[in-house]
């Protein structure tokens, strides 16, 4: 059979990828192997990114009202629906993906760098020759953390953007907060923050373990981990943007 | 200082996170959570798009927000309102759903009820909905569409029967009659190539006339001037003399009713008989007279004794 019709590339490496993906599942059960790297992980992926997000979100929401303000500056509408726009476009869409986008390159090359140069000096190996279970001791950590931590940073970039945005607002003289509150308010509902939140764990899984995917299999010295890298941010960003659109045509 | 374990590090991150989400959550829901607020309920038959969150008002002053609703199996719908610490509404009064701005956003409006006895907690008031402006547009624009429709009916009937009426031999009428037009239009068409010189010298004489017109009055231009201004004073003039005899006719007028009124002496010769019957009787005598002295004249001239002398 010839393997090397179009797109054959792409499917091996699919199929390379849920193979490590399986390996991880199947070795997730051993928690005493990466019960502390887990913790690190946790640290790495949630708490250090907070300062970021925090930063990502305030701004998301004072430019959204900012603008939302100039696109509708007619009488035609309440100027409560700007409130109503901002808040539900944070909660559904940016808070989750603009963060998703950030973490990619701020959690998905740091991921990838150090298991990739881990690989290009056989630390790996040698963690393999001395009896680990490297995908276990290496990837399991990470994957969860992403898919544990991103929730978390998810709910401080909505509650950060909307605060950023109820701020703009009424720094700016747009409108006072109490009416951007009645706006948000009447188009607030719990089904979008449910939305928001599956999001995010998705977009953590992907960026995790796309980058632990090519950080692990990274291969040809600085440069091979350098290519890796480079791949594992821009895959992570793709997959997070198909990702989105994908649950948004399946969820909504 | 120690150094802070990662274990502590994730802790707080999701005690923190976990508390900021739930009082974010409480914020956009407008849960109270540390006021006390009052439940108060109310029924509508008709929610027309209420959602839990609308503002509950009092006189477009914010005391509160719905907080539930509830389809129940009469197909009315309980809404629970939270009213704010401080806020109460007297019994009997009405729970109006009203319409505001053009987006069709929804909120109650309380009209309070002149009662002294209040509303407890986890009490009801009744409830109206009162026809905003988006909703009375929608209800007009339905009977409209109907008025439409009846409309495109009456068009439809009308491009059927223009659809019978062009039938194939009509059809081959009225391109009978365009054929003809045609020719027409050629013949037209054709004469005036034909006479297209005659057409020509025609007009050209008509522009010449035309020239020699306005060369004319431009070259008497000052002449023209005179002879309207002449004009004008003439009728002036005119004018004078009409007034004039305006006034002329107002006095025969006068004279005249005088007359008719048998003043004066014209009066009493048009109106009273008896000069002409003097006259008349007159003339007879004379007539008499005169017969009378040509038959006899010595009778009368021998009392004239100087023809005698003569």
């Amino acid at each position: 059979m010839n393997t090397n019709f179009p797109g054959a590339a792409g499917i091996r490496q699919f199929g390379h990828y849920a193979q490590l993906l399986y390996q991880a599942l199947r070795s997730s059960t051993e928690i005493s192997t990466y019960r502390k790297n887990l913790f690190q992980e946790f640290v790495k992926v949630g708490y250090e990114s907070i300062p970021i997000i925090f930063l990502v979100g305030i701004f998301t929401g004072a430019v959204l009202t900012l603008q939302t303000a100039y696109q509708l500056d007619t009488d035609i509408y309440p100027s409560t629906i700007i409130g109503s726009i901002v808040a539900q476009s944070i909660v559904i869409e940016l808070a989750a993906v603009i963060s998703a986008l950030v973490l990619a390159g701020k959690v998905g090359a740091r991921i990838s760098t150090e298991l990739g140069t881990m690989r290009v000096s056989e630390q790996i190996d040698a963690l393999e020759s001395m009896g680990f279970n490297s995908v276990s001791f290496l990837v399991v950590p990470r994957i969860l953390a992403g898919i544990f931590m991103f929730p978390i940073l998810y709910i401080t970039a909505a509650v950060f953007g909307i605060i950023g945005g109820v701020s703009a607002g009424a720094l700016d003289g747009i409108l006072p907060a109490a009416e951007f509150m009645e706006g948000a308010r009447a188009f607030f509902f719990e089904s979008d923050i449910i939305f928001g939140l599956i999001k995010s764990v998705v977009f953590g899984f992907v960026i995790t373990s796309i980058s632990c995917y090519k950080g692990y299999y990274a291969f040809g010295g600085a440069e091979g981990v350098g290519n890796a890298t480079t791949q594992a941010t821009v895959l992570s960003c793709i997959f997070v943007l198909l990702a989105d659109f994908t649950l948004a045509a399946i969820l909504l | 200082m120690a150094k802070v374990s990662n274990e502590l590090k994730i802790g707080l991150t999701v005690i923190v996170a976990v508390i900021v989400g739930f009082v974010g959550y409480s914020i956009m829901k407008d849960i109270p959570m540390f006021r006390s607020s009052t439940t108060i309920y109310t029924k509508f038959d008709q929610v027309h798009g209420l959602i839990p969150g609308n503002v509950v008002n009092i006189k477009g002053f914010k005391i509160g927000t719905v907080k539930k609703m509830k389809l129940l199996e009469s197909d009315s719908t309980l809404v629970t309102m939270n009213l704010e610490e401080g806020y109460e509404i007297p019994k009997g009064s009405i729970a109006v759903l009203k319409s505001s701005g053009v987006l069709g956003g929804k909120f109650i409006e309380i009209q309070k009820s002149e009662a002294e006895e209040m509303v407890p907690h986890e009490g009801s008031i009744k409830g109206v909905f009162e026809q905003g402006m988006m909703d009375t547009f929608a209800e007009e624009g339905e009977k409209l569409s109907s008025d439409i429709s009846a409309s495109i009916r009456g068009v439809e009937k009308l491009v059927g029967s223009l659809n019978e009426t062009l039938d194939e031999e009509n059809k081959e009428n009225i391109s009978g009659i365009i054929s003809n037009l045609k020719n027409t239009t050629g013949s037209l068409d054709q004469l005036i190539q034909q006479r297209q010189n005659d057409l020509d010298t025609m007009i050209r004489e008509a522009k010449n006339t035309m020239e020699n017109v306005s060369d004319l009055s431009s070259n008497n231009k000052e002449s023209l001037t005179v002879l309207i201004q002449n004009l004008e004073a003439t009728s002036a003039k005119l004018d004078t003399l009409s007034s004039g005899l305006n006034e002329t006719n107002l006095t025969l007028n006068e004279v005249l009713g005088k007359i008719n009124n048998g003043e004066g002496t014209l009066g009493k010769m048009v109106n009273d008989p008896s000069l002409y019957n003097n006259v008349d009787s007159l003339s007879v005598n004379l007539n008499k007279l005169i017969k009378n002295i040509n038959e006899n004249p010595g009778q009368y001239l021998k009392h004239m004794r100087l023809i005698e002398i003569f």
